[in-house]
């Protein structure tokens, strides 16, 4: 049967095993234990969670910026290559405690996540070198327990991806205003909120309007931030735990 | 925990989901939120506020003529109303008001007060469904029959030519009693802008039990829209959730639109198979095959728990799957090759001569199909030829910003999509100025392609709704959730240098191939590190592959493992892993039959 081969006779890992067909739509979750899709779920999980795994490689031991920066990439290319989350189910137990087990069992072998690094040939998997990583996005600076680090890391990158899910359908929808509105108030970043009354007269909004507003995309971020959540859960329970450890509602 | 100046946004986000809990606990202490107070209305003495949604709020009341406890639902905002809904309203809640049935909440008045609607309703004192479901304590039988009174309260309405539409746990109350109560009948019509907005103080809960004609927004529901409702229902009162997930609403409307349910037993083992069967039933996309209404769900469920067998049968593994790859009919020749080849192949040790055999009437068949639909394709588009992708999005990027493509560029790329393996869907309408519209129905988004004309060397991919280009030396990863371009820097890696040759890549293999000196087919795995990773040459039982002719763009890019490359005057294909029969032998019907044009 014909392949593709190196220059000399030794076999290649070009493009890894085989797969079944592609599959282009299902939630990541669904994707860790089907077959071809496996490497998409890595993606996203490193492309969504790789600041809560880097707070957390930097507050557990003594590393400095780079160190942490590369042992953050060993963990990535860990999960790619050797698939520890292959088996992975919601009714195994929730997602993020999953992955923090999975993080704490691999810094536990260190030296050998070092190695791993370096024959990796130098795959990196995400881009790291953002020069204004990671100073400006310390979490907490009088917090250095690693574990709070992560959740909170955690929970912020889930409110993000759910703040510009929803901004962005408002947007489509030519609601840009309700954003607005909501990211006055709730995105606040200096200590003094603007009450609503300011916020309405800026808008030139009722203020009324101003509450709907604010209760609207509330709803909607919930709901965006749950449905993601539910998608790592296998129980109602739980999606009220993760909720609930995640937030604090 | 303490907040640095970074995250103070957070805090002040986490603020404002506590404010939003609050309010669905009725527990606000910054009071209502809304100045809309109770109306002032003479005959009902109004008292704690017991419910709340985005298009209502519903009170305690007193009846102080008959002397009894009622529920008062008041819309919000009634002035906004459109006056056709008005009346609609009016309408929908006098024929509601008709039904009298033990497991319906009675509508005893209807009125407007200050310009404001309101409903008077039979006051459940008690718990929803939604709270009853998710009770470990109690029995499942006990769950399935409050459903299965609840379905005849629905069946009765459905009897009356009345349709409820927004069927879920939540309304379903139940009583002290344990008497399931059917609410909100007749009110759902028109009020709701939004489907996902819900109206009683439940909170803005998923469209789970959206049935897909609903998502899809097309034609007026029928009662086999509730029956779906039921169906969802009793699916999850068996596996413990509804029968989609998803991460989002949008991926969930597609879900609800392509998706089938996990077999119930396959998520709860415990799960009854009969019972399952009606779930499903129940749940069938198309609403010719569900029950026919209420009544016959109702019907079905009794049987399974007075122990007699259900009507409703479990889908058998081939319609299961022949479901769930919804497969056209040349995809579905192309799959059933696969198959078949695969077959063959794992014979091939036990008798050559009867694969040659089977192969041939095989390839005769696949062929007959291929030909039929590039004959069809051929004929629609002669004025178009070469049929190819490119020249389509050209196509379609001149016609000006606001133009919509006219039909036959759209079913062209689809046509061409479709060789790629990206959905049909995926892209509806493909850059005008730039833009480029992803997603199908509610899902769709739009995502900017950064306003770069296509040109030669323009190639695509679509990976987990994302869809990848490379044109020229960039590759592109275009985020639809985004609206923004970014540089791709996952599997694919740096900039590869090929201006002058067709990019063509394969995100989900890691590969990306080009066509360098002499034609010689070139790879790389990704993601290409300009130091750590070698070139290499693709070959063919030893030989390097070199290609007679420009390569066909996206043929080797949606089967993974796999490259295919017009070589040596025929088609060539090299497989990177020689395991996965189905997928070789697809490719190798492809490139026997394909014949260069």
């Amino acid at each position: 049967m014909s392949r593709v081969g190196k220059k000399s006779d030794s076999s290649t890992n070009l493009g890894g095993e085989a797969r079944s067909f592609p599959t282009t739509q299902g939630s990541w979750i669904d994707d860790l234990g089907r077959d071809g899709s496996y490497r998409r779920a890595i993606d996203l999980v490193s492309r969504r969670y790789w600041k809560p795994i880097y707070w957390y490689v930097r507050f557990s031991g003594s590393w400095k910026n780079e160190e942490a920066k590369d042992l953050t990439q060993a963990f990535l290319v860990w999960l790619l290559e050797d698939e520890p989350l292959r088996d992975y189910a919601p009714s195994r137990g929730r997602f993020r405690p999953f992955l923090k087990v999975l993080l704490k069992r691999f810094l536990g072998h260190e030296a050998e996540a070092r190695g791993r690094l370096k024959r990796g040939g130098g795959i990196r998997i995400l881009a790291l070198d953002d020069p204004s990583f990671p100073e400006s996005s310390i979490p907490d600076t009088r917090t250095e327990d690693p574990e709070k680090a992560f959740d909170r890391l955690w929970a912020m990158e889930l409110a993000r991806e759910a703040i510009d899910r929803v901004h962005a359908r408002l947007r489509r929808q030519g609601k840009e205003i309700k954003f607005e509105v909501y990211s006055a108030i709730d995105l606040c970043r200096n200590e003094a909120v603007p009450s609503y009354q300011e916020v309405a007269a800026r808008a030139g909004l009722g203020e009324h309007d101003v509450r709907n507003y604010l209760r609207d995309v509330r709803a909607m971020i919930r709901e965006e931030i749950r449905g993601e959540l539910a998608e790592t859960v296998d129980h109602p329970e739980d999606l009220e735990a993760e909720w609930h450890e995640l937030f604090g509602l | 925990m303490s907040s640095s100046g970074f995250d103070r946004w957070f805090e002040s986000f986490r603020e404002g989901l506590k404010r939003d809990e609050a309010e669905r606990a009725g527990t606000d202490p910054a009071g209502p939120p809304l100045p809309d107070g109770p109306p002032d209305i003479p005959r009902y003495a109004i008292g704690e506020r017991i419910g709340e949604g985005s298009a209502a709020v519903v009170y305690r009341g007193w009846d102080r003529e008959l002397g009894r406890p009622v529920a008062l639902k008041v819309l919000r905002d009634t002035a906004g109303v459109r006056l056709s809904l008005r009346v609609r309203f009016h309408r929908e809640a006098k024929i509601a008001a008709g039904l009298n049935h033990p497991n319906i909440v009675r509508i005893y008045d209807l009125g407007e007060v200050e310009g404001r609607l309101f409903m008077v309703m039979e006051l459940v004192e008690g718990s929803s469904l939604g709270s009853l479901m998710s009770d470990r304590a109690l029995p499942l039988q006990d769950k399935l029959r409050l459903l299965e009174k609840a379905a005849r309260g629905v069946a009765e309405a459905h009897a009356q030519g009345i349709i409820h539409r927004d069927l879920k746990p939540a309304n379903i109350l139940v009583d002290r009693s344990r008497e399931p109560k059917v609410g909100d009948f007749g009110i759902s019509l028109g009020l709701e802008a939004e489907p996902r907005l819900t109206r009683t103080g439940e909170p803005l809960g998923t469209p789970a039990y959206m049935a897909p004609e609903q998502v899809r927004g097309s034609g007026d529901p029928t009662v086999r829209t509730d029956v779906y409702a039921l169906g969802a229902i009793l699916y999850e009162m068996l596996t413990g959730r509804p029968p989609h997930l998803a991460a989002s609403i949008p991926q969930l409307y597609q879900k609800i639109l392509e998706g089938e349910p996990e077999l119930p037993q396959v998520l709860a083992p415990g799960a009854p198979r009969a019972a399952g069967a009606v779930a499903l039933k129940g749940l069938s996309r198309n609403p010719a095959d569900r029950y026919a209404d209420a009544g016959e769900f109702a019907e079905d469920l009794s049987r399974y728990l007075r122990g007699e067998a259900v009507q409703a049968r479990n889908p058998g593994p081939l319609r299961r799957i022949a479901s769930r790859l919804r497969l056209r009919p040349l995809a579905a020749a192309l799959l059933a090759g696969a198959v078949v080849f695969g077959l063959v192949a794992l014979s091939a040790a036990l008798s050559r001569k009867t694969v040659e055999i089977r192969r041939a009437s095989l390839l005769a068949e696949v062929a007959r199909m291929f030909e039929q639909e590039k004959v069809r394709l051929d004929e629609r588009y002669k004025g178009l030829q070469p049929v190819r992708l490119i020249a389509a999005l050209q196509a379609a990027s001149e016609l000006g910003p606001d133009a919509t493509p006219p039909e036959e560029i759209r079913e062209l790329l689809n046509y061409e999509l479709k060789k790629l393996r990206v959905e049909p869907e995926l892209l509806a309408l493909l850059p005008l100025r730039g833009k480029a519209v992803y997603g199908r129905g509610p899902a769709a988004a739009l995502a900017s392609l950064e306003n770069q004309r296509p040109g030669p060397g323009l190639s695509f991919t679509a990976e987990g709704g994302r869809l990848w280009l490379l044109e020229g030396s960039e590759v592109r990863d275009t985020a639809p959730e985004h609206e923004d371009v970014v540089r791709g820097y996952l599997w694919i890696g740096a900039p590869i240098d090929s201006a002058a040759l067709p990019g063509m890549f394969d995100a989900d293999a890691g590969l990306v191939a080009w066509i360098g000196s002499g034609r010689q087919v070139l790879a790389r795995s990704g993601p290409i590190d300009d130091h750590a990773l070698e070139e290499e040459t693709a070959t063919v039982d030893g030989r390097s592959l070199r290609v007679s002719s420009e390569p066909l763009a996206g043929a080797f890019i949606p089967i993974r493992q796999v490259l295919l490359v017009h070589a040596h005057g025929v088609r060539e294909f090299a497989i990177l892993s020689a395991n996965l029969a189905g997928a070789i032998s697809l490719v190798l019907g492809i490139a026997l039959l394909a014949r260069p044009r």
